[in-house]
């Protein structure tokens, strides 16, 4: 009687799942590509203006030749956005888990949370302005309240979703509250967290630049302003290109963190 | 005659439903489990087995009736019988290692004594090599003994059993049948084993309860006649045979006549 597991079978799989995986990259790409380049020509060959716009070639040049000025203002928008992440995970996290503790919580501020989610902060914004200055903090507060929502409610449903039936094996070996929550509510939480932090990373570039539109002295977000104010179109999208790259660093950096922290998911994703 | 294990003497349990239709669940309930006994409960969908069960694993109360286990009240005390549940519920981050010494970390002992002494067992439940799998690489059927390693982990003299068979296949579970007699030949435990499967009771267990449908009630108790160690080709035995036509005979008088096919 033996149960053996199929290696010879997996073998196989991983291969022509590296292939399709690169293959899935390379498409893509290349579809990329094309379009940069059919961009590229018909600016050519319509002699369009460059303030109006420029072409990839004219947009990459522009981008290595402020390469100083822009490296110095992304640092304030990775902090901005950093910080606003870092706080935006501890307060989602923690409200989750607060509202897990009882029905009664769970049922008095879930909807709340869902139907703040639909207030659109980027109305809200110029109010952190007239509260807060035009200093780090209306910026961190936006990326913040921005980023706080995907994390409180996918923890929120990560929580409530624990299967039953491991929750009553558990209490029937007499485990505790804690116990519980550490060895079962927790784990079972990571890939809804993880969820919760992909859409996050992508609105957190993209909150600290409107929050330094509003007003700053630093940033991506009012470089881009300041360069459209001078009609440096090339600036502005090498700028757009830049975000878009942080943008991808962040989810990059959440998404290896999700694989090192629940390796077993992804396992178990390849073999469904 | 050796000891009683548990004890249950006329539980009641009724559930409150919508409005006034509130479901009673169990009437009258008494049956005993003795010490080194497999005692299995026949019963259709719906006779109320899995809240016998939730009473017995301390999940929850009775509302009327004694519940003993070595003579102590057992009654919403959790943590003092084995209890193994229909799905294997494996936790799927965790390795099978890993999985199986959980009722030993919530018993307090430390991650790698808890490994340790795990580790020295699974050989014994045919799970070496699986020790660093995780559960979705293995089978159902060596999922439900990584479940049963993991029961007999929580140390208690009592096993409740809920249908660990139920979702396997015929011929894995004829293997499971063959493997947990040779694990009960050898460990011993007192057993209470609640299936659907006639068979399956009559080969595995020393007397078996019949459990009507709702309100669950006990109509019939048999002994099996069979010796022990048991075999699985004891199913064309002649007292095996005896034993599931008055099985047989017995659910059609109770449990078949109260509730029309469907």
């Amino acid at each position: 009687m033996k149960n053996w597991p199929s290696t010879g079978k997996s073998n196989l799989s991983e291969e022509t799942s590296l292939l399709s995986r690169w293959f899935s990259l390379l498409l893509p790409g290349g579809v990329m590509l094309l379009l940069l380049v059919i961009w590229e020509w018909l600016v050519a060959i319509t002699r369009m203006e460059a303030w109006i716009l420029p072409g990839p070639s004219q947009i990459l040049q522009s981008l290595w030749q402020s390469r100083a000025l822009i490296a110095q203002h992304s640092v304030q928008t990775i902090y901005e956005s950093l910080l606003g992440l870092a706080i935006a995970i501890s307060a989602g996290v923690a409200i989750a888990a607060v509202i897990d503790t009882s029905e009664w919580l769970r049922k008095a501020f879930y909807p709340l949370l869902i139907v703040s989610q639909t207030v659109p902060i980027i109305a809200v914004a110029p109010l952190f302005f007239i509260w807060f200055g035009y200093g780090l903090t209306p910026k961190v507060v936006v990326v913040a309240l921005v980023c706080f929502f995907p994390v409180a409610i996918n923890v929120a449903d990560g929580l409530r979703l624990v299967d039953r039936d491991t929750l009553r094996l558990m209490a029937s070996m007499g485990a505790s509250r804690w116990q519980i929550f550490r060895m079962v509510k927790l784990p079972a939480t990571l890939p809804f967290f993880f969820s919760g932090m992909r859409i996050a990373g992508t609105y957190s570039v993209m909150g600290a630049v409107i929050g330094e539109w509003l007003g700053a002295s630093k940033g991506l977000g009012i470089l881009m302003t300041r360069s459209s104010q001078s009609f440096l179109t090339d600036r502005v999208f090498a700028t757009i290109v830049v975000i878009t790259l942080l943008s991808l660093a962040i989810i990059a950096l959440i998404e290896g963190v999700a694989r090192l922290v629940m390796p077993w998911h992804y396992r178990q994703k390849a073999s469904a | 005659m050796t000891r009683n294990k548990l004890v249950i003497r006329g539980l009641y349990k009724t559930y409150p439903g919508k409005g006034t239709s509130a479901v009673q669940a169990l009437r009258d309930i008494s049956l005993t489990v003795r010490e080194g006994e497999f005692v299995s409960l026949i019963g259709p969908s719906g006779s109320g087995k899995s809240s016998l069960l939730d009473i017995i694993a301390g999940l929850s109360l009775p509302d009327e009736g004694e519940l003993t286990l070595d003579g102590m009240p057992l009654a919403g005390k959790r943590g003092r019988v084995s209890y193994m549940p229909q799905r294997d519920v494996l936790f799927p981050w965790r390795t099978i290692l890993d999985n199986v010494i959980v009722p030993l970390q919530i018993q307090g002992v430390k991650r790698q004594a808890a490994r340790e002494e795990a580790a020295r067992l699974l050989p014994v439940f045919g799970l070496e090599q699986f020790a660093d799998s995780y559960p979705h690489m293995l089978s159902g059927g060596m999922r439900q003994r990584a479940a049963f390693l993991r029961t007999y982990l929580c140390k208690r003299e009592l096993m409740l059993l809920d249908e660990p068979f139920a979702s396997l296949d015929a011929l894995t579970r004829m293997q499971m049948h063959q493997w947990l007699l040779s694990m009960w030949q050898r460990f011993r435990h007192s057993v209470l084993l609640v299936t659907h499967d006639v068979d399956e009771a009559i080969l595995l267990s020393d007397r078996i309860y019949l459990l009507s449908p709702r309100p669950g009630e006990i109509v019939a108790e048999v002994a099996v006649p069979l010796p022990r160690p048991r075999h699985p080709h004891m199913t064309t035995d002649p007292d095996f045979l005896q034993t599931k036509a008055k099985l047989l005979g017995l659910l059609q008088e109770t449990v078949f006549s109260k509730t029309p096919a469907q």
